[in-house]
C-alpha cells in the first residue's frame, strides 16, 4: 500500500516535470518564433545599428566693438599664423623644464641647509630638566644622543619646509620672471610678415589689442544640428577643435572648376580614418555625388590635405574608427 | 534547464548590447569649393603678311590689351606669357600641347592689312581646347584711334563667354581733377578715364569747382554740383550732362546745398541733399515734373545718399546721433524706416552700395587719416580694406562689384608738391590692383560706370 502511494507520488512528480518541460519548450519556441518574426520583418534587426550621424557646421562669432584696425589681408594672415601657438608651447615647456631643474638643485642642496638653533635650545633645556637621572653620565650620553637624533629630525623637517617654500617661491616667481628664450626669442621677434605683426610674444599683444580695440574674433562653437555644445563637455570640445582643424586644412585644397561648381546638387561624403600621428590611414566614399569627376576631386582634396594634425588620446578611438565623415560641400 | 534559460536571456539582450556599443559619426561640413583658376592662353599674333614698324606696334598694343585686361581677374584666371609659345598656323587644330597642360581656353589672332580703309583687319577666336570647338570668332578692323576700344570690347565678349558674367573691360571712371587750376585760382573739372587708366578725357569746361559726380545706371547722363568761381554769392547748384552730346542743363539751384545727387535706377528721378529749408535733408526730385518730395525728416544733417541697384534701400550719412554715422532708409520717405547700421568710428563718409546691394563701402577717419571699410547692409561684419596707404576716401564699386575705385592722398617729402592725390583700384577684399591717374593734379570722387554699348 505504502509502495503504491509512493509510486503514485513519483508518477505525479514525473508528470508535473514533464508538463513543466513541455511548457518551457512551448515558451521557448514561442519566444524564438517572435525573434524569428522580428528577423524576417526587419533583416537589420541583428545587424549593427547604423551609427548616429551628426552634422558639424562651423561658425565664427565676430563682435565688433570698435572700428577694425586690421585689414582683411591681415586678418587672414593672423588666422594662418600657427607659430604663435608653437612658440607658446615651447616657452611653456621651457618653464616646466627650468622648474624641474631648480627643484632638483634644491633637493641636492637641502641637507646642507643649517637650521636655526634658538627655539631648539629652549626645548633642549626643558627636556634636560625633566630628565634628571641618577646615572648622570650615562643618561647624559643617552640624552645627548637622543637630542642629536631629535635635532637631526627637526633639521631635516625644517630643511624640507624651507625646500617646499623655496619651490613655491620659485613657481610663483616663474609667473613674473621673464623666461629667457635667448637667441630663438630674438629671432622670432625679428620675423615679420610685412604687416607689422610679429610672431611669438608680440602676437599675443596684438591679439590682446584686437580684443580691446575691435575685430573681436572669438573662436565660435561648432554647432551640432542646431545645438551648441556645452563647454564643460571636454571630450566634445577636443573633438570640436580637432574637427575645425581638419576642416580648415581640407578646405584650403577644396577647389572646383566652374562647370562642377555651378551644380549645387552634387554632394559627396568621405569617411576618413586617421592614425595617432594624424596620417591618413584610409578613406572611403560613403555617398557618391553622381559625378565621377566631382568624387575624384573630393578624394584628391582629402589626400592632398593629409597628414592632419596629431590626434588627442581622448578622441583617438573615434578618429581611428572612422567617426569623421567629410561632407563635400555638406 | 538553467543553460536554456541563460541562452534565452542572452538571445533577448543581444540587440540591446549592439545599440549601446554604437557611437555617433560626425559629418564635417567642408563647404563650397573655391574656384579653380581657369587657364587661358593669348596666343602670339599670326601675321598673314608683312607689316611696317608702326603697324606692328599697333598690333602689339592691340594684342597686349587682352592679357592686361584679364590680369585684373587673376583670382579666376591663370594667364601665361604668350611670347614663349609657338604659333605655326592660325587654324591649328592640334590642342594636345594645351590640354596636357590643362589650358582649356586659347585665344588666337590673325592680322591682315586693309589697304582700302587704311586699317588693320583682325580675326580673333576663342577656342575650347577640351571640346575642340570655336566659342567666339570675330572679324573686324581697327585704326590707331579706336584700337583700345575694339580690343576692350573683344576681351569683354571673351570674358562673358567664359564666365557668363559681365566684366569691367568696357567700364570707365569719372572723377574730378584740379589740373586746370592756375596759381591761387582753384578750378576743378570733370574727367573720364578707362578702367585701366588710359584714354583720359575732359568732360566739363566750367572753370569753377565741380564736386560729387554721379552717373545714371544706363551710363548716359552724369549729375554733378558746381560752385561757380568769381564774385558774389557762391551757391552749390546741381547740373546734368549728357555724356555723348556733352550738353549740360541745370537741375536744381535752390538756396544753399544742391549736391550729392544720384539717379534712381530708372533714371526718371534723382535723390539729393537740399538745404533750402535751413537744414540739410534728403529729397527726391521728379525730373519731368520737378516735384519735390522729402525723404528724411530730422533736425540732424543728412547727406551723401546712395541707392541700392533695385532702388529699395537708401543709405546716407547723418549726424543725428552726434557723430557722422551710416543709416539706411526706405526711399519712399518714412522716417520710421530709418535704421542706423554704423555704430563705430570717429567720422564716417561716402557710403556706397555694392551693385548686388549686400554691402556698403565707406571711408572712416582713423589714425589721423581716412581709410576705407566695408559693412554688410544689416550692419554686421565691418572689414577694413585699406591701411598704411595714405588717406583713402570716396570709394566706388565697379559695375560687376569685384573692384573698388578710391582716391588716395599721399604726402611727399622730397617734392615740390607736398602731397599728391590719385585714383586707385583695389579688389573688394582690399588688394590694391593699380593706380589709375598719374600727374594730373589732385584727383577726387571717382565714380565707376559702364557706358552704353555702341
Amino acid at each position: 500500500m505504502n509502495e503504491s502511494v509512493s509510486l503514485d507520488f513519483k508518477d505525479e512528480l514525473a508528470e508535473e516535470e514533464e508538463f513543466l518541460g513541455n511548457f518551457f519548450y512551448i515558451s521557448l519556441l514561442f519566444h524564438l518564433a517572435i525573434v524569428l518574426l522580428f528577423y524576417l520583418y526587419n533583416a537589420s534587426f541583428f545587424k549593427f545599428k547604423e551609427k548616429e550621424q551628426s552634422l558639424m557646421k562651423s561658425f565664427v562669432r565676430v563682435d565688433v566693438v570698435a572700428m577694425p584696425t586690421l585689414t582683411i589681408k591681415e586678418l587672414k594672415s593672423l588666422k594662418l599664423d600657427r607659430s604663435f601657438k608653437k612658440g607658446k608651447a615651447k616657452s611653456l615647456k621651457k618653464i616646466d623644464q627650468s622648474a624641474e631643474i631648480q627643484k632638483a638643485k634644491i633637493q641636492k642642496r637641502a641637507p646642507k641647509i643649517v637650521p636655526r638653533k634658538v627655539e631648539k635650545l629652549k626645548d633642549d633645556f626643558v627636556f634636560k630638566e625633566k630628565t634628571k637621572a641618577k646615572t648622570k653620565k650615562l643618561n647624559k650620553k643617552i640624552e645627548e644622543r637622543k637630542i642629536d637624533k631629535r635635532k637631526k629630525v627637526e633639521n631635516i623637517e625644517k630643511a624640507s619646509v624651507e625646500e617646499k617654500s623655496n619651490v613655491l617661491d620659485l613657481i610663483k616667481n616663474l609667473g613674473t620672471k621673464r623666461v629667457k628664450t635667448v637667441k630663438r626669442g630674438k629671432r622670432r621677434q625679428k620675423v615679420n610678415n610685412g604687416l607689422g605683426i610679429k610672431f611669438g610674444r608680440k602676437n599675443s599683444k596684438i591679439i590682446k589689442n584686437l580684443l580691446i580695440e575691435g575685430n573681436k574674433i572669438s573662436k565660435g562653437e561648432n554647432i551640432i544640428e542646431g545645438k551648441t555644445l556645452l563647454k564643460e563637455e571636454e571630450s566634445l570640445q577636443i573633438i570640436n577643435d580637432y574637427i575645425s582643424r581638419v576642416r580648415q586644412s581640407v578646405r584650403s585644397y577644396w577647389k572646383l572648376p566652374e562647370y562642377l561648381k555651378e551644380n549645387k546638387n552634387y554632394r559627396c561624403r568621405i569617411q576618413i580614418f586617421i592614425s595617432d600621428d594624424g596620417s591618413l590611414l584610409s578613406l572611403n566614399v560613403i555617398e557618391k555625388s553622381g559625378n565621377e569627376e566631382f568624387d575624384k576631386r573630393a578624394l584628391q582634396t582629402v589626400e592632398m590635405a593629409a597628414p592632419f594634425p596629431p590626434v588627442d588620446p581622448v578622441i583617438r578611438k573615434r578618429v581611428l574608427n572612422g567617426d569623421l565623415i567629410l561632407g563635400f560641400p555638406l | 534547464m538553467k543553460k536554456i534559460l541563460g541562452f534565452c536571456l542572452l538571445l533577448l539582450l543581444f540587440p540591446l548590447g549592439v545599440s549601446w556599443a554604437s557611437n555617433g559619426q560626425m559629418i564635417i561640413e567642408i563647404g563650397e569649393a573655391t574656384l579653380d583658376k581657369k587657364k587661358i592662353i593669348f596666343q602670339k599674333p599670326y601675321l598673314a603678311e608683312k607689316f611696317n614698324v608702326f603697324e606692328t606696334k599697333l598690333i602689339k598694343e592691340f594684342h597686349s590689351i587682352f592679357a592686361n585686361d584679364f590680369s585684373f581677374y587673376k583670382k579666376s584666371f591663370f594667364i601665361i606669357d604668350p611670347e614663349n609659345e609657338p604659333v605655326s598656323d592660325f587654324d591649328d587644330k592640334n590642342f594636345e600641347l594645351w590640354t596636357s597642360r590643362q589650358f582649356k581656353f586659347i585665344t588666337r589672332y590673325l592680322f591682315k592689312k586693309n589697304i582700302k580703309k587704311g586699317a588693320i583687319d583682325f580675326k580673333v577666336e576663342l577656342v575650347d581646347t577640351y571640346n575642340k570647338s570655336v566659342l567666339i570668332s570675330k572679324k573686324g578692323h581697327f585704326y590707331s584711334r579706336n584700337l583700345r576700344e575694339k580690343a576692350h570690347a573683344l576681351t569683354d565678349l571673351i570674358f562673358e563667354k567664359i564666365e557668363n558674367a559681365p566684366s569691367i573691360f568696357r567700364s570707365k571712371i569719372i572723377f574730378v581733377s584740379d589740373m586746370m587750376s592756375k596759381g591761387s585760382k582753384k578750378v576743378k573739372e570733370l574727367f573720364s578715364v578707362d578702367f585701366d587708366g588710359r584714354n583720359l578725357k575732359r568732360l566739363t569746361y566750367h572753370k569753377g569747382i565741380v564736386i560729387s559726380p554721379s552717373v545714371s545706371s544706363d551710363g548716359k547722363k552724369v549729375l554733378y554740383t558746381l560752385i561757380r568761381s568769381g564774385k558774389g554769392r557762391k551757391n552749390l547748384n546741381l547740373y546734368s550732362m549728357n555724356l555723348k552730346t556733352r550738353r549740360q542743363s541745370i537741375i536744381s539751384s535752390r538756396k544753399g546745398i544742391n549736391s550729392g545727387a544720384i539717379f534712381t535706377s530708372d533714371g526718371s528721378k534723382i535723390i539729393l541733399t537740399l538745404s533750402h529749408t535751413g537744414n540739410a535733408e534728403i529729397y527726391e526730385v521728379d525730373l519731368s515734373s520737378q516735384q519735390l518730395r522729402k525723404i528724411t525728416h530730422h533736425f540732424g544733417v543728412d547727406v551723401d545718399p546712395d541707392l541700392s541697384k533695385d532702388g529699395k534701400i537708401l543709405t546716407f550719412l547723418s549726424n543725428r546721433s552726434g557723430k557722422a554715422m551710416i543709416y539706411l532708409a526706405d526711399p519712399s520717405g518714412k522716417e520710421k524706416s530709418v535704421k542706423r547700421i554704423g555704430f563705430v568710428g570717429q567720422f564716417n563718409a561716402t557710403p556706397r552700395f555694392s551693385p548686388e546691394g549686400s554691402e556698403i563701402v565707406f571711408s572712416s577717419w582713423m589714425d589721423n587719416s581716412f581709410d576705407i571699410f566695408k559693412i554688410k547692409k544689416d550692419g554686421s561684419q565691418i572689414y577694413r580694406l585699406t591701411k598704411n596707404f595714405g588717406s583713402n576716401e570716396e570709394p566706388s564699386f565697379s559695375p560687376d562689384g569685384e573692384f573698388i575705385a578710391f582716391s588716395s592722398l599721399k604726402l611727399k617729402k622730397r617734392s615740390r608738391k607736398l602731397s599728391v592725390q590719385n585714383i586707385y583700384i583695389m579688389d573688394r577684399d582690399g588688394g590694391i590692383k593699380g593706380q589709375i591717374t598719374r600727374d594730373i593734379g589732385y584727383c577726387t570722387t571717382p565714380r565707376w560706370y559702364n557706358p552704353p554699348k555702341t
